[in-house]
């Protein structure tokens, strides 16, 4: 059921630099309400985390914050899309965590809002920005990773529904998502990326086991999917049954291109953190990690902006990727350099955040598609070198 | 300047720039009237300009003509500007007592057939500060008349002397308000580095994947290798960073854009250098293949005003110095 939605402070007709204003006024006048978000992730489980990001959510789509730059068929304010980047990072830059859906609105968001039949969008996305409900993504299978096409998930006719059955793998947040949006094999066995179809799944559906997959970092926040016979109603079938592929570009592309913006926003603060919190910090190190972020920067909100006007990225979001696996791990492998007897040794919160950040850094080369997928992407639809295969 | 005017723009100063001796190109640009171009639209005349000068490995007074300008001294063959190696300039003044005063000028600038007039030279002044100052040059001091050194094409070489000055001009030095000139010098200077570099760099990739199309190994054109490709595809990152660094270094007047967009120029350069090299194998080190042109002008011009190495440490240092307050660069 949709709460209620109070009347919104944020506005849509404003420009960036005034949405940037109203919002920071906005964050210091509810300094309280946002204390206990202030430089961390809400909590020290999963739990604890997951319900108070989800709090933060739910508090700045009340006000409207998150609403700016979404149409207003999907609950959103209208205006244009950079709004939502401004949000984004001026909330980084306040020193508050992504709200839960943060992620999941973007790189899911848009390829819903243009491939799934138009009443199923209108009624789960704007559930999906007000935090009345959580997504999880069900891509990778153990041996459909990097050759994503070749996966084996099967989602078989019957009737008005789909009958599901297979495994996914590190779908992050599955055991806390009410709905996964899925990609299923629905042709032959050898029909490649030509066979797949998008489903939106729902996660209570009888027939799914999420088994929590603990990383290395120590959270379980990546977990196992398992699909017995489960149903999936026809109609929530995400584009044309064949078509899944195209939603998977538009997703990934999306994943690589404006979810980097976010990640550069929050970068650019952990940078300003190590400067702060540094023993033995290298010059050189911290302008290099500056000219990374920077360069992140530059490239995302090249992203950002094609997608205010329209445009969905495209192959040029692998080089945005490509970039920040390298701005990640360069920054973290210099917070190790600078911070190494507490990121090593010490239990204290700080000492804890740049442990759990440079080991999570360690996966920016994997998710989301390798570093060595990425290069490759580049190489042949960037530069239009010959194709390998 | 609308996207016709431009391109008119870079179609006239690309036939200037394939018919121009090197020694005339001064002379050329000044009858083209393209200082009056870099009043009325600086970004289009820097962009287009230092762009063909990579990719076209034109001679060096463009710069010099930039540097000159944006110091605010007059553009011409009689005054010669001397460009530091390094993020702070190493030429200073030295008093000995009270006389004489002296100038130890060191960097490189343009090679001249006649010496030139006067110099305008960046200079170490006290409390980190740097001063552009313009002084006689001694009529009976040698001067530079022809490239050398790696890129004799370049049109540049090292300049290391001492001059004598007026004691007016170490009295400059103690003159807070006489530093104004160089900052907005020296990122006028490196904005243009950083179009050129990238141009340079460009044609360097450029040549690569023209190469790794072509030219089969194997039974497949080399390009098809996941080797090959991904040194390519990451020389492609740098260049998208660079290129998006130039352009952003336009947006904002502040100091940091331009210095980061010369180091991300610098970066590119310097991985073009590596891996398109790798990638053309035996061809690209033959004399007969361009790629050493572009190679040799790209480690000619990357210390230009500090090598990325250097301006990476000074930027580092002075985001220590502010404890982690960082600037906040290209708004939304």
């Amino acid at each position: 059921m949709n709460r209620p939605r109070p009347n919104a402070v944020a506005r849509p007709d404003l420009s960036v630099p005034e949405t940037r204003a109203a919002f920071a006024a906005w964050m210091a006048g509810h300094v309280e309400e946002l204390a206990s978000f202030h430089n961390g992730d809400g909590g020290d489980d999963l739990e604890t985390t997951f319900r108070a990001l989800s709090h933060l959510q739910r508090l700045l789509y009340d006000a409207g914050w998150i609403r700016l730059g979404w149409p207003v068929k999907f609950g959103g304010l209208g205006g244009s899309v950079l709004l939502r980047g401004v949000v984004s990072e001026e909330l980084a830059a306040a020193g508050y965590p992504p709200p839960f859906s943060f992620g999941t609105q973007e790189v899911l968001g848009p390829a819903v809002a243009t491939y799934a039949a138009p009443d199923l969008a209108a009624t789960v996305i704007p559930r999906l920005l007000a935090g009345e409900e959580t997504w999880c993504q069900g891509f990778s299978e153990p041996e459909a990773g990097s050759d994503l096409a070749s996966l084996r998930t099967r989602a078989v006719e019957d009737g008005d529904s789909w009958r599901v059955s297979g495994q996914k793998v590190w779908t992050s947040w599955a055991q806390f998502a009410d709905r996964c949006v899925l990609l299923a094999r629905t042709g032959t066995v050898e029909s490649g990326h030509r066979g797949i179809t998008a489903l939106l799944a729902d996660m209570a559906a009888p027939g799914i086991t999420v088994r929590p997959l603990r990383s290395m970092t120590g959270d379980d926040e990546f977990c196992e999917l398992f699909f017995d016979d489960v149903v999936v109603p026809k109609c929530r079938t995400i584009g044309a049954v064949g078509g899944g592929w195209a939603v998977t570009m538009a997703i990934l592309a999306s994943e690589r291109g404006v979810a980097a913006w976010q990640r550069q926003a929050w970068l650019y603060g952990r940078l300003g953190d190590l400067v702060r919190d540094g023993a033995d910090l290298e010059a050189a190190a911290i302008g290099e990690a500056l000219e990374l972020t920077y360069a992140l920067r530059l490239l995302s909100r090249r992203t950002l902006r094609a997608l205010a006007d329209g445009v969905l990225p495209g192959p040029d979001s692998s080089v945005d990727k490509l970039l920040l696996s390298t701005a990640e791990q360069y920054l973290f492998d210099v917070a190790l350099e600078s911070c190494a007897s507490s990121l090593l040794y010490d239990d204290d919160t700080v000492s804890r955040a740049w442990r759990r950040d440079y080991l999570y850094s360690r996966a920016a080369s994997i998710y989301g598609g390798t570093s060595e997928i990425q290069k490759t992407i580049v190489a042949e639809r960037v530069l239009g070198l010959p194709r390998a295969r | 300047m609308d996207e016709p005017e431009r391109d008119l723009l870079e179609a006239s100063l690309r036939k200037l720039l394939g018919a121009t001796p090197a020694g005339e190109l001064r002379g050329a640009r000044t009858a083209f009237g393209w200082t009056d171009v870099l009043i009325e639209d600086e970004e289009a005349a820097v962009a287009t300009l230092f762009e063909l000068q990579g990719e076209l490995l034109a001679g060096a007074s463009a710069l010099e003509d930039l540097a000159l300008t944006a110091a605010g001294f007059p553009s011409s063959e009689g005054t010669a500007f001397v460009f530091p190696v390094s993020v702070v300039p190493t030429s200073r003044i030295e008093t000995a007592g009270s006389d004489p005063v002296v100038l130890l000028v060191e960097g490189v600038t343009v090679t001249r057939p006649v010496a030139p007039e006067r110099i305008v030279v960046p200079v170490q002044a006290p409390e980190a500060r740097t001063v552009v100052i313009g002084t006689p040059w001694p009529e009976e001091a040698r001067w530079p008349n022809e490239g050398g050194g790696i890129d004799p094409a370049g049109g540049w070489a090292r300049l290391c002397a001492i001059v004598p000055v007026k004691p007016a001009i170490a009295v400059l030095l103690d003159d807070a308000d006489a530093e104004v000139p160089w900052e907005a010098t020296r990122a006028a200077c490196l904005r243009a580095l950083a179009h050129e570099l990238t141009a340079v760099g460009r044609v360097m990739l450029g040549l690569a994947v023209d190469h790794v199309t072509s030219r089969h190994q194997f039974g497949a054109p080399i390009g098809t290798f996941q080797a090959v490709q991904h040194r390519l595809a990451e020389v492609c990152m740098w260049q998208q960073s660079a290129e998006a660094a130039v352009a952003a270094a336009w947006e904002h007047p502040d100091p940091h854009s331009a210095v980061l967009a010369k180091i991300l120029a610098g970066r590119f350069v310097t991985s073009a250098g590596r891996h398109c090299q790798q990638v053309l194998g035996g061809m690209g080190f033959t004399w007969e293949h361009p790629f050493h042109r572009y190679l040799r002008r790209a480690l000619l011009l990357e210390p230009f005003l500090g090598r990325a190495a250097e301006l990476r440490a000074a930027l580092g240092a002075s985001l220590i110095a502010d404890r982690g307050a960082l600037p906040r660069l290209a708004p939304l």
